[in-house]
């Protein structure tokens, strides 16, 4: 899919919560803090991150849920932190979608499925032999069949896996050309989380559908996306094809992580993992240079005075480490 | 190496407005002292139902509770409450439950946490019971001086390691470890793992590890208890379960693993599993597997595949 146009494109962003006091600011939580990234058309990126390193704050940035504090964000050559309020929630509105983690949670309980799925057409002004068409074509095409099993059902009378489907066409139903997946599948079992990622994949390259997967699952990631991007403390640390990046990590961080994930083998219990040492830094005042050099087991004196930027290597990877500079 | 819990044919069933919930149905298993059995399986599958008739936490619309649980030697399932209570929980057997980090109360401090089994079940006076606590908290891998702090000034990483002291506190044979890593991020997992570990070699613990992560639990588990719809459909030790599974459902399971190394496609199991209320006629697994046979419609046997070690399937009886 490589050689495609890029749908989205993220420039040095930055979003910074301030913390106020009184009517001052007294500080910010840095959440992002110079994120660059690209999506082509057609392509799934996956953001992997522990909890807490932005990878939710971003992915909201991107769907103009909360303003960035710098730096752009390009989908289809239009900067839509420029964009005025009415405009995003007219246009870009229809041109991303969402799916969340939890799925009870996104579902208004007191809805059926058919109003669910209906609802941002309604918003849109699709008209109403289209809608009804649309839904059950979405039913259809998520695994909900027949559709009239479901289209009267309200979200608590379905199984978590189902109302992750119910989502997903949700997500899809105006067709649009992004969809942002925080988690879609962390709450689900193992053998239903890898029905609805298929299915998932299944109807992205149907509809040639853009997809930025969030999630801290690398081995989902692997599966499922075909770029992987890490965060660590609001900043992206390494960039690459998944399989290359998961196969031979390069920035220590991700090098750890990886390093710690179990596959299913019964000789892990006589092994004891490596593990680096402290937690992620507070994002308001975090350290100087690297973010990682705290806890890195390479890390040099010039680790800790400079920040680098993310450098590009010969194979196309991407990495921000002074080992690669 | 000595048997500390031995459970035979045990059967828990609640009652509920829509009928009777079947909800653990012959578990047989046993484990030996310093040994950690698994229990996995998806969400419902009665995992947590089964640790929890072990150590008595149960709701109170339980319908049936029968079979034979030895702790230690005792045996326990006839046993008032009461008697339990005394004999038992705290002393033979602890649960560290799912979510347990936030069982901890934000206003009383580690401390008052940790000595509270020790003074009211072991009338530990409390002095010597705040000794034991520092002893206990040091050995979780937590400063001394946490003991004075609230619980809400811990990460959720130290609170896991709290609720673990916490169980360990009154020297028990076995502890019941539900979900302990699920809400943690993986560097902490990892962590709390090699932690449990090093407990188990320092203190001949015995674990019974449930977890729906299946790749989490070959990182303690000597045996593994593969449980669908209420049933052990598998046991046996973690050489076999994880490298070659019998039973088509955790063939199954272990193929929807996806793997960090090497190129192994996943795979999925089609269908969602039965209601407990009217489990399908026969086995279990029937409606999903793709074995299945006219045969399956009848209860499957357990066969015996090694001293201990079953599995409940029809494709391997007679053999």
């Amino acid at each position: 899919m490589s050689g495609q146009q890029d749908l989205l494109v993220v420039k040095d962003l930055r979003v910074w919560h301030p913390i106020r006091k009184f009517l001052t600011v007294a500080g910010y939580v840095r959440a992002v803090d110079g994120v660059s990234l690209s999506v082509k058309q057609g392509e799934i990126v996956a953001i992997v991150g522990e909890s807490g390193c932005g990878k939710t704050t971003l992915a909201r940035a991107i769907m103009g849920l909360i303003p960035a504090y710098s730096g752009s964000i390009f989908f289809e050559g239009v900067d839509i932190t420029k964009l005025p309020k009415p405009t995003i929630r007219r246009w870009y509105s229809a041109q991303v979608g969402l799916v969340q983690q939890d799925p009870y949670g996104a579902m208004p309980p007191f809805m059926t499925i058919k109003k669910i799925i209906e609802e941002p057409m309604i918003i849109h002004k699709v008209p109403k032999e289209e809608r009804e068409r649309r839904v059950r074509q979405l039913l259809e095409e998520t695994g909900l069949t027949p559709p009239e099993d479901f289209l009267h059902k309200y979200p608590h009378m379905l199984s978590g896996g189902q109302l992750q489907r119910v989502a997903i066409a949700r997500a899809l139903a105006l067709k649009p050309k992004l969809i942002v997946a925080d988690e879609p599948v962390s709450m689900l079992d193992a053998s239903v989380r890898i029905e609805v990622l298929m299915m998932f994949r299944g109807l992205q390259e149907k509809y040639k559908t853009s997809v930025l997967y969030i999630t801290h699952d690398f081995a989902t990631a692997k599966y499922f996306s075909d770029r992987i991007f890490v965060m660590y403390a609001g900043q992206i640390v390494e960039a690459g094809p998944s399989r290359d990046l998961i196969n031979k990590p390069k920035h220590p961080y991700t090098e750890a992580l990886i390093n710690v994930l179990p596959d299913p083998d019964p000789g892990n219990r006589f092994t004891v993992k490596k593990i680096l040492p402290g937690e992620p830094p507070n994002l308001i005042r975090p350290p100087p240079g690297c973010r990682l050099h705290p806890r890195c087991p390479y890390a040099m004196e010039k680790c800790r005075r400079e920040e680098l930027p993310l450098i590009e290597l010969s194979d196309g990877r991407q990495v921000r480490c002074w080992l690669y500079a | 190496m000595s048997e500390v819990l031995k459970v035979s044919d045990l059967k828990l069933y609640y009652s509920t407005m829509s009928g009777v919930v079947k909800a653990v149905e012959g578990a047989t298993f046993t484990l030996n002292e310093e040994e950690t059995i698994a229990l996995i399986g998806e969400s419902g599958c009665g995992k947590t139902s089964l640790a929890r008739a072990l150590i008595r936490f149960l709701p109170r619309n339980v319908a049936e509770l029968s079979g034979s649980v030895v702790i230690d030697g005792i045996e326990t399932i006839n046993m008032s409450d009461a008697e339990f209570d005394e004999k038992i929980r705290w002393r033979k057997i602890t649960y560290v439950s799912q979510a347990a980090i936030n069982s901890l109360n934000p206003v009383i401090k580690v401390v008052d946490h940790l000595i509270e089994p020790l003074v009211i079940h072991f009338k530990t006076p409390k002095k010597d019971a705040v000794a034991k606590a520092a002893e206990i908290i040091k050995r979780v891998g937590i400063p001394e001086d946490f003991l004075w702090r609230y619980p809400f000034e811990l990460s959720g990483g130290m609170k896991q390691r709290v609720v673990i002291a916490l169980s360990l506190i009154t020297n028990p044979r076995v502890v019941i470890l539900d979900e302990p890593t699920s809400a943690l991020d993986v560097m902490t997992q990892a962590n709390i793992l090699n932690m449990l570990k090093e407990l188990k070699d320092e203190s001949k613990l015995s674990y019974i590890f449930i977890t729906h992560d299946i790749a989490v639990s070959s990182e303690l588990a000597d045996k593994v208890a593969v449980m669908y719809a209420g049933w052990i459909v598998e046991l046996g030790p973690a050489e076999k379960v994880y490298v070659d599974p019998m039973h088509p459902y955790s063939k199954g399971l272990l193929g929807s693993v996806p793997r960090l190394k090497g190129n192994t496609p996943v795979t999925f199991i089609p269908g969602t599993p039965p209601s407990l209320i009217n489990p399908p006629k026969g086995c279990r697994f029937r409606p999903r597997c793709k074995y299945a046979m006219p045969m399956c419609e009848q209860e499957p046997p357990v066969v015996k595949t090694g001293q201990g070690e079953y599995v409940r399937c029809w494709l391997y009886a007679g053999k």
